[in-house]
């Protein structure tokens, strides 16, 4: 077993719309080891983006807020950090990726300079050591010519070398790890496989932990050691890739499995899971998957499932398929 | 972006390397305007005050091309010293309530929205008054001159910019790139001025340069009541004022210093027209 890196403990945001209050993701527990690559996988409104942005407390709008919970970095709470602290924290120890390249990095910063600015502020040393640092990392996820291309501006970059150079920005202060919010679903195919092989590389070379973020089970199929299902706020599943995806327990992972594209299709239809996944603050009461799922029985509408452990490291929220 | 910028580029705006054509003509026609006021001692005929009576309403001829006023004094030479005091009230008259304007746009935008309440109350109040009453009073209060022009200017001129910035501000708060910045630990002054206002700030720079024409024009306004710029400085606002009762007789002085602030507001407006063609602000 891997050292633990990062542990969330019951996790939970409410959000506050018209004098309402909800959660929007609830207790959400999970760990990171050292070097370990984890999926956190669902459907687009799940929670899988708020959970990321809620470790580096980073939640959009004044709306959002974490209102319970642990997230042990290392031993330290991000949770209870004062502002000051969490801002020394994010970069340096965590560092985060996006979907979309394009809008996340500055118009009209240069590249380099958008790396260098984040070993500058960090690490406090000179300008002409920040920028050879930057072009250093620039060679290093895999960006030709850096010396030249460090003088350009994101307009001038195809997507690919965008994620890439927002790869380097991430990693330039060396942090233990990297949240991947759907890194690769913005890119081409064939990008897609570069990229997620970069990210590979870097956490060999480094022992970088990632959160990959993503609704593929392809990529996680391809990079993940373990996997985390959200669904409606909540996770529904977390275990070993491989026990996962070859024996989940719950329906909603059996069904999002049986909707990949895969070589036995035949002709037929791909299949889909009927129904529509629950918005935030109408969310049936029970299990959430309950109005979607072939297995539910009346008990479903009534008590929310605790994750069971159903094997070695194999969680799983559902009491239909442990009966 | 430039690329794309070409692209969509009208074809009929003709083109010289790598500028569109206003920011040249505007840049040619302000820059002979900065070159004469500079060169003012070498190149004016005559003493800008010097009287002589035995010359006074002289029409435009060789010796005096743009003629003479009511004192003998030459109107070519008072409008070279002139573009001096001009130039310099439309530099200083923006420069201020631009600095100002863009700071407190800034942070209201970017601050929580106590901060902005009230930076946008403060606004409204001085929108409230008519511009000119307002500086006006302002000046009034202080003494007639040209230190107090720039105290009010500061004062009544930073809403526009306070406003323009806010608004770009508020979008851009929530951009994603800005996201990123606060996921790489940067402090919010180092996101508002080094991440979000680069972004923002072509929009008020092409303002600015249509606005010096606006605070030129004003300043020339204040100078024509008495309360600017002071008699017998050499100022395109005080002549014209000081034509006007011999308007019919000898329409020179005040047609020429008339003509000197529409070509400086054609140089600037053509200087902003070029200059948000090539920041890309107009497409």
């Amino acid at each position: 077993m891997k050292q633990t890196l990062l542990d969330v403990r019951n996790l939970r945001v409410t959000a506050r719309h018209h004098g309402r209050s909800f959660d929007i993701v609830e207790e959400v527990s999970f760990t990171v080891g050292r070097g370990e690559v984890l999926g956190l996988v669902g459907e687009s409104g799940s929670g899988k983006s708020v959970t990321c942005r809620a470790i580096l407390r980073l939640l959009p709008g004044a709306n959002l807020r974490l209102s319970e919970g642990q997230i042990l970095f290392d031993g330290r709470d991000f949770a209870r950090m004062a502002e000051a602290d969490i801002r020394a924290e994010r970069g340096a120890s965590v560092g985060m990726i996006f979907q979309n390249p394009a809008s996340h990095l500055d118009p009209v910063m240069s590249i380099g300079d958008q790396v260098a600015e984040s070993i500058l502020v960090h690490r406090g040393v000179s300008k002409d050591e920040a920028w050879r640092q930057a072009i250093d990392l620039l060679r290093q996820v895999g960006i030709p010519d850096p010396e030249r291309r460090a003088r350009n501006h994101a307009h001038e970059f195809s997507g690919g070398m965008r994620q890439r150079a927002m790869i380097a920005a991430a990693l330039a202060c060396d942090p233990q790890l990297l949240i991947a919010d759907e890194p690769t679903t913005a890119l081409d195919v064939t990008v897609q496989a570069q990229i997620l092989r970069l990210l590979l590389d870097l956490r060999d070379k480094r022992g970088l932990s990632i959160i990959l973020v993503t609704h593929d089970l392809g990529v996680v199929a391809q990079a993940c050691d373990s996997i985390a299902v959200m669904y409606g706020g909540r996770l529904v599943e977390t275990g070993p890739k491989r026990d996962v995806l070859k024996a989940p327990f719950h329906p909603y992972t059996a069904r999002l499995i049986a909707c990949q594209p895969g070589h036995k299709l035949d002709g037929r239809l791909l299949p889909s899971i009927p129904g529509q996944p629950p918005s935030a603050g109408q969310m049936p009461e029970g299990c959430r998957f309950h109005p979607r799922c072939d297995l539910a029985v009346p008990s479903c509408r009534q008590v929310v499932p605790p994750l069971v452990t159903r094997a070695a490291q194999h969680l799983a929220a559902c009491p239909v398929t442990a009966s | 972006m430039s690329s794309a910028a070409i692209a969509t580029r009208p074809n009929w705006l003709p083109r010289f390397g790598r500028y569109p054509l206003p920011l040249y003509l505007g840049g040619g026609l302000i820059g002979f305007i900065i070159l004469i006021a500079i060169l003012a001692p070498w190149v004016a005929p005559f003493d800008p005050i010097a009287q002589n009576l035995a010359v006074k309403l002289q029409p435009p001829s060789l010796a005096y091309p743009f003629g003479t006023d009511n004192f003998g004094r030459d109107i070519l030479s008072r409008i070279i010293w002139g573009a001096r005091i001009d130039l310099q009230m439309g530099l200083i008259g923006v420069a201020f309530p631009f600095l100002i304007g863009t700071t407190v746009g800034a942070i209201a935008g970017y601050a929580d929205r106590a901060v902005d309440a009230v930076a946008m109350r403060v606004v409204d109040i001085v929108l409230a008054f008519p511009f000119l009453v307002l500086m006006l009073a302002i000046i009034a209060i202080l003494k007639p001159g040209l230190s107090s022009f720039y105290i009010a200017m500061a004062l009544v001129g930073w809403v526009s910019y306070a406003r323009l910035i806010r608004a770009q501000v508020l979008v851009l708060k929530s951009a994603d790139f800005v996201l990123a910045a606060r996921s790489l630990g940067y402090s919010h002054p180092r996101i508002l001025f080094r991440h979000i206002l680069p972004n923002v700030l072509t929009g008020s720079i092409v303002f600015s340069m249509s606005d010096v024409v606006l605070v030129v024009l004003n300043g020339a306004a204040i100078s024509y009541l008495g309360l600017g710029v002071q008699p017998p400085t050499a100022e395109w606002g005080i002549m014209i004022a000081e034509g006007q009762n011999f308007i019919t007789t000898a329409w020179w002085i005040t047609a020429f210093p008339g003509l000197a602030i529409v070509v400086m507001a054609l140089g600037f407006s053509l200087l902003a027209d070029g200059l948000g063609e090539f920041l890309g602000v107009r497409e």
